[in-house]
């Protein structure tokens, strides 16, 4: 027995060792010493603050969305610079995508919270509440003259002033999404339907810029009976999770479904118990009684639905964000061995032809610091944050740095150089979390009308973007951009925090699998809520209308 | 054991090959579904979509692995599973065992006290809450000690240790008593060396369970390299279902979603259950004579 | 009981409890530490229990919240999730009483009667492997037999059979939980009963069988009533968990439809303490709820197991 012990241990230290070995395998980049030098230096010019900063400082940042394993200081050219230019060091805590929201209110909760905090989630009611326990610091009454780069940004997005004008004070910075290259006046989602142009053909499908939610279980339907691709049993004519279902038949026509919104006479009403909730509702049990959504959709989750698509072939349609186009194509050229004419993206309408959607927050995730940071670390930190959304940050975080990602032209324009056998990228995705979550996203240099990166494939996807965009801009009403009530907005109580108990995902998810009568099951849905609903409705109507009764 | 000989005499019935059968088709039932998890962390993502039930990999690849240990950070889990077992387990064995041997002795004032002290915490707990906040006002928070602590001791081991020795010849503990040996020296140098197999039982319960912790690291720690394997685990298999940034129009960030999500998460799993599953055949004997000692009389 | 001779042999007189205390320093010494460990960690969460008649402020602390008297209770009555996961809780507990419960029984008894005694030790090691998994591991690899496009549905599609889906049938979700809960523990839990089965009187065996009862009548007449004290004690200890449990197992296996009517005691608490803004004042409320009922439900079945002439949890105390 103590023989055969022995082997088992030694079995998996193996094991573990050889694994130790695969991982150690991770290829390094290292750059030319003369290139790193020289792009260093242009880098530096870019910075026109005329700051210089002596006093090494380490800023501890937690965010969701990276790769504990990654070294996020040093990994890439454009990481080196950026720490050694600000003298400065990130002390990273990554916090898992699973359970993020979880993690960092629990963060905040034990009072923990990091000097810099970012939060893709924001529930303007457990903001205040948090800000009214002074767990999140006050920024200085002149932080927008000081940082004029981020006071741009904070003007851009809608809440910012609402959040400031509710709490008396700026506590949060939102990471704007478009801010240099609009494509139009109004800002809209990315959200985008891709469908699979050779089935289409192939079952006379007109392939076209947007598509209602009918038209998509038209082409469903007819790609389930004529299965074009030859899928067999296999076959998930319209593969996506609860999340984007619900935007396709709900979302797309009637926004409010799962909002409290406010009518012209200034009343109060839940979308949900609209009857236009249940023509959704209707129309997505129809799809899924037919078998033209995944039979396990709720089981689903977004990256499951891509792969189905673009990897393994599968799918005939799935709705993700305009941006997953880049997955798709390389999941279709590698996994199927088909060119980007095999699929086609469009925009998703409302059933009445129409582009709906509310007016878009245009942030995606928000900056918090702790009420405990230091002083010197907030303003190096505005520092950076500030040059990274100023025009050449933004150049810099979008295209890399000079000698190693592009260079000028003879004539003054400039092309992308990189060769990403010889080097990682600057502008690395790897270590992407730490440009573009501070301040800004890149989404908005996807629509740059001249781009750095004129190559074929960067090329494509701005076409891809844009006219998914220009479709949805294209078909505007007066009414279909529904604003938000800013009254309202951010006022908080008890009544109004309990609808946070209502999970839509988990309701619409049992009304369309579920069984019996749809309209009487939704009926007893909304009755059952009643008592979350009712005070909340009455409270608003209270507070806001009782100058007009 | 005499039953099993008079048993083996009489010829085999129709019973013997009823409860045969079913064993055998049960242990099939329990074995299959490690073996296809484990074959499917070998195939490509094609293959599976074929065919999701694996018997032999036809194109066996060790993509899923690369993958999984080069962004998966599960070394850094292993590590830190291992340095909560490191440190933990001696320090869990020391207590439930001083503790044990406390509870097992027959008479000293306030042992009935202590008794109900102790098994009072099986019927009634804090929760969740109020043990957080704990470690928050001890300054634990991020810490391993905060999950180390947070575990150190199971109620239910102690009874098990504790009507394992009280099973124990109690002359023997007597005449060194008499002999005027200290109660530490008795605990090390007599009830120890006799304990062997209940020792062994506690140790290897106490070391699965600090191996399959997350819920204290999920609350108490904040940094992921700090995370035990578990929780990576746990982590890995729900991230490669979450969405990525969904407004990122970068073609490399997206290169995420490409990986073959159900093999990434079947060959965390296996890396995981690995130990586990090249131990614990060779210590099954241990534990079941420990349990059925300190059980039996339970 | 033995103990309980010696205890009451040598039970010290009033007066020279002090030095009997004196003469027993030592154990009181190595009890000290595990004592110190309950008290910290066991204890001062139960005094945290305060909080749920506070209205918690992260920056104050436990001690200087503010008291709010019993409103924490009274959203607690007036939430219909909360009472949906109290009888989803008891539901799934009573069935599992009645299903999970005897399932190690019948194994042991099964194991027992295997004659092959190589055999049957590799069985029970490959029964007990899936008890030293995490549920993390268990639940995922339950969900990737189960899903639609799983095994199991690969081989009914292969059989000709309509593909279905188990992981959000509501109806089919609890027979999951009894099931996956079997497969995983039911090995474990019966080597407790193979135990007490190795601790039967041979003889009473040999009398049986000279008597000429057949071997099934052995297992019903013998070895049954054999282990019945054991059962008892193990049916007292699942009582404790009655409004508790399967947090780990449900919690991985779930999703959007099931989600609310697998909502457990648990997982409830989880939800309110970490998936919307938080009211600790509010989860500690359910906490203190659910220690109060499952103390009393416990103790009630401890009391019928003593008057039933078990021996019931606390015979130890004794």
């Amino acid at each position: 027995m103590k023989r055969k012990n022995l082997i088992a241990w030694l079995v998996a230290l193996a094991l573990l060792l050889s694994g130790t070995a695969l991982a150690a395998e991770k290829e390094l980049v290292v750059y030319s010493e003369e290139d790193l030098a020289r792009a260093k230096e242009y880098t530096d010019t870019l910075d026109t603050s005329g700051k210089t900063y002596d006093e090494h400082l380490t800023i501890e940042l937690a965010t969701e969305m990276l790769d504990a394993t990654q070294d996020y200081n040093q990994g890439s050219a454009g990481s080196q610079w950026f720490t050694e230019h600000f003298n400065f060091d990130f002390d990273l805590v990554a916090i898992p995508d699973s359970n993020a929201n979880d993690k960092i209110r629990t963060m905040i909760n034990s009072g923990e919270v990091p000097d810099v905090l970012r939060w893709n989630g924001f529930d303007i009611n457990e903001i205040i509440s948090y800000i009214d326990q002074g767990l999140f610091y006050r920024l200085p009454d002149d932080w927008e003259e000081r940082w004029p780069n981020i006071a741009h940004t904070q003007s851009l997005v809608p809440v910012a002033d609402a959040l400031a004008e509710k709490v008396d004070g700026t506590y949060g910075l939102f990471r704007v999404v478009m801010y240099h290259y609009y494509p139009g006046d109004v800002v809209v989602s990315h959200n985008s339907i891709y469908i699979r142009e050779d089935w289409a053909n192939a079952v006379g499908f007109e392939i076209k810029d947007a598509y209602t939610p009918s038209e998509l279980l038209e082409y469903a339907r007819l790609i389930k009976e004529q299965d074009p691709g030859q899928v067999g049993a296999n076959l998930v004519p319209i593969a996506s999770d609860t999340g984007y279902l619900a935007n396709l038949f709900l979302g797309s026509t009637y926004p409010q479904y799962n909002q409290i919104y406010r009518t012209e006479d200034g009343q109060y009403h839940w979308g949900f118990s609209d009857p236009q909730t249940l023509e959704g509702l209707k129309l997505w049990k129809e799809a899924y009684d037919e078998g033209l959504i995944s039979p396990e959709f709720y089981v689903y989750s977004e990256t499951d639905a891509v792969n189905t698509f673009s990897i393994s072939g599968v799918a005939g349609a799935v709705l993700n964000p305009g941006s997953v186009c880049a997955a798709v194509k390389d999941g279709f050229a590698n996994d199927q061995g088909l060119d980007e004419t095999a699929w086609h993206q469009a925009a998703m309408i409302g059933e009445d032809g129409y582009y709906h959607d509310y007016a878009n927050d245009n942030f995606w995730g928000v900056t918090y610091f702790s009420a405990d940071i230091d002083e010197k670390v907030f303003e190096r930190y505005m520092d950076i944050v500030d040059f990274m959304v100023s025009d050449n940050g933004a150049d810099f975080r979008c295209n890399g740095m000079r000698y190693i990602d592009w260079d000028f032209n003879e004539d003054g324009t400039r092309s992308m150089v990189y060769d990403t056998s010889v080097y990682r990228r600057a502008s690395d995705s790897n270590f992407w979390p730490v440009y573009t979550l501070l301040g800004a996203c890149g989404d908005d240099n996807g629509f740059n009308p001249d781009p750095v990166d004129a190559s074929e494939d960067a090329l494509f996807y701005a076409n891809q973007l844009n006219a998914v965009y220009n479709a949805k801009l294209s078909r505007l009403t007066d009414d279909s951009i529904i604003e938000r009530d800013w009254e309202s907005y951010g006022f908080s109580s008890d009544a109004q925090t309990a609808l946070t108990a209502i999970d839509y995902r988990t309701i619409m998810a049992n009304l369309v699998v579920g069984e019996g009568d749809l309209e009487e099951n939704w009926q007893s849905i909304i009755s059952e809520n009643a008592y979350i609903i009712d005070p909340a409705l009455q409270e608003l109507n209270e507070t806001f209308n009782s100058g007009a009764e | 054991m005499q039953i099993r000989r008079r048993y083996s005499r009489s010829r085999l019935t129709l019973m013997d090959a009823v409860v045969g059968t079913i064993l055998t088709l049960m242990a099939l039932l329990v074995i299959l579904p490690f073996y296809n998890a484990i074959m499917i962390s070998f195939v490509t993502e094609s293959e599976y979509f074929r065919n999701p039930f694996i018997l032999f990999p036809h194109e066996p690849t060790l993509e899923a692995y690369t993958t999984l240990l080069d962004t998966g950070n599960i070394l850094a889990g292993y590590g830190n599973t291992l340095i909560h077992i490191a440190i933990g387990l001696p320090i869990s064995m020391f207590i439930t065992f001083a503790l044990g041997y406390v509870l097992s002795r027959p008479a000293f004032p306030g042992r009935r006290f202590l008794y109900v002290f102790v098994l009072i915490t099986m019927l009634f707990s804090g929760g969740m809450v109020p043990s957080f906040l704990l470690i928050r006002s001890l300054d634990l928070m991020n810490t391993r000690w905060s999950v180390i602590l947070s575990c150190l001791l199971s109620t239910y081991y102690v009874v098990l240790v504790t009507n394992f020795i009280r099973s124990l010849p109690g002359s023997l503990l007597e005449s060194a008593r008499l002999d005027g040996a200290s109660e530490a020296t008795i605990l090390v140098r007599i009830v120890l060396p006799l304990s062997k197999p209940i020792l062994a039982t506690i140790a290897l319960f106490y070391a699965v369970d600090k191996w399959n912790e997350w819920w204290n690291s999920m609350l108490y720690i904040n940094r992921m390299e700090m995370y035990p394997l578990q929780l990576i685990l746990q982590n890995i298999i729900n991230t490669y279902q979450s969405a990525t940034d969904r407004n990122i129009a970068s073609a490399d960030a997206l290169n995420r979603l490409k990986t073959f999500s159900m093999g990434i998460k079947m060959a965390a799993i296996v890396v995981t259950m690995l130990p586990i599953m090249c131990v614990f055949p060779f210590l099954q004997r241990f534990f079941v004579k420990g349990i059925m000692i300190g059980a039996v009389k339970g | 009981m033995s103990a309980r001779r010696t205890l009451a042999a040598n039970a010290p007189g009033r007066r020279n409890v002090w030095i009997e205390v004196l003469k027993n320093k030592e154990i009181y010494l190595l009890a000290l530490p595990a004592i110190a460990w309950y008290i910290v960690f066991c204890y001062m969460p139960m005094g945290g229990l305060t909080l749920a008649f506070k209205s918690f402020k992260t920056r104050l602390g436990i001690l200087a919240s503010p008291w709010n008297g019993t409103t924490n209770f009274e959203s607690l009555f007036r939430d219909p999730a909360f009472f949906r996961s109290v009888g989803i809780t008891l539901w799934i507990n009573f069935i599992e009483l009645l299903l999970c419960f005897p399932a190690p029984i019948l194994l042991a008894l099964m194991l027992n009667e295997l004659r092959m005694r190589r055999y049957k030790k590799l069985l029970q090691t490959v029964y007990t492997f899936p008890h030293f998994l995490s549920w993390v591991i268990v639940g995922s690899i339950v969900k990737n037999l189960l899903s639609v496009d799983g095994v199991v549905n690969g081989l009914m599609a292969g059989m000709g059979l309509d593909k279905v889906s188990f992981l959000g049938n509501k109806d089919l979700f609890r027979p999951l939980i009894y099931i996956s809960e079997i497969w995983k523990e039911a090995g474990w839990s019966s080597i407790i009963y193979l135990a007490a089965i190795s601790g039967i009187d041979p003889q009473l065996y040999e009398v049986a069988e000279i008597d000429g009862a057949s071997r099934f009548q052995r297992v019903v007449n013998i070895t049954l009533p054999s282990i019945f004290p054991t059962i008892a004690v193990m049916l007292i200890l699942q009582m404790g968990g009655i409004m508790g449990g399967h947090f780990d197992q449900i919690y991985n296996l779930q999703n959007d439809v099931i989600a609310s009517s697998a909502e457990t005691l648990n997982l409830y608490i989880y939800r309110i303490t970490f998936q919307r803004t938080p009211n600790y004042g509010f989860s500690t409320a359910v906490s203190l709820f659910c220690s109060v009922i499952n103390m009393v439900l416990l103790m009630s079945t401890n009391k019928v197991a003593e008057r039933f002439g078990g021996t019931g949890l606390m015979g130890g105390v004794k």
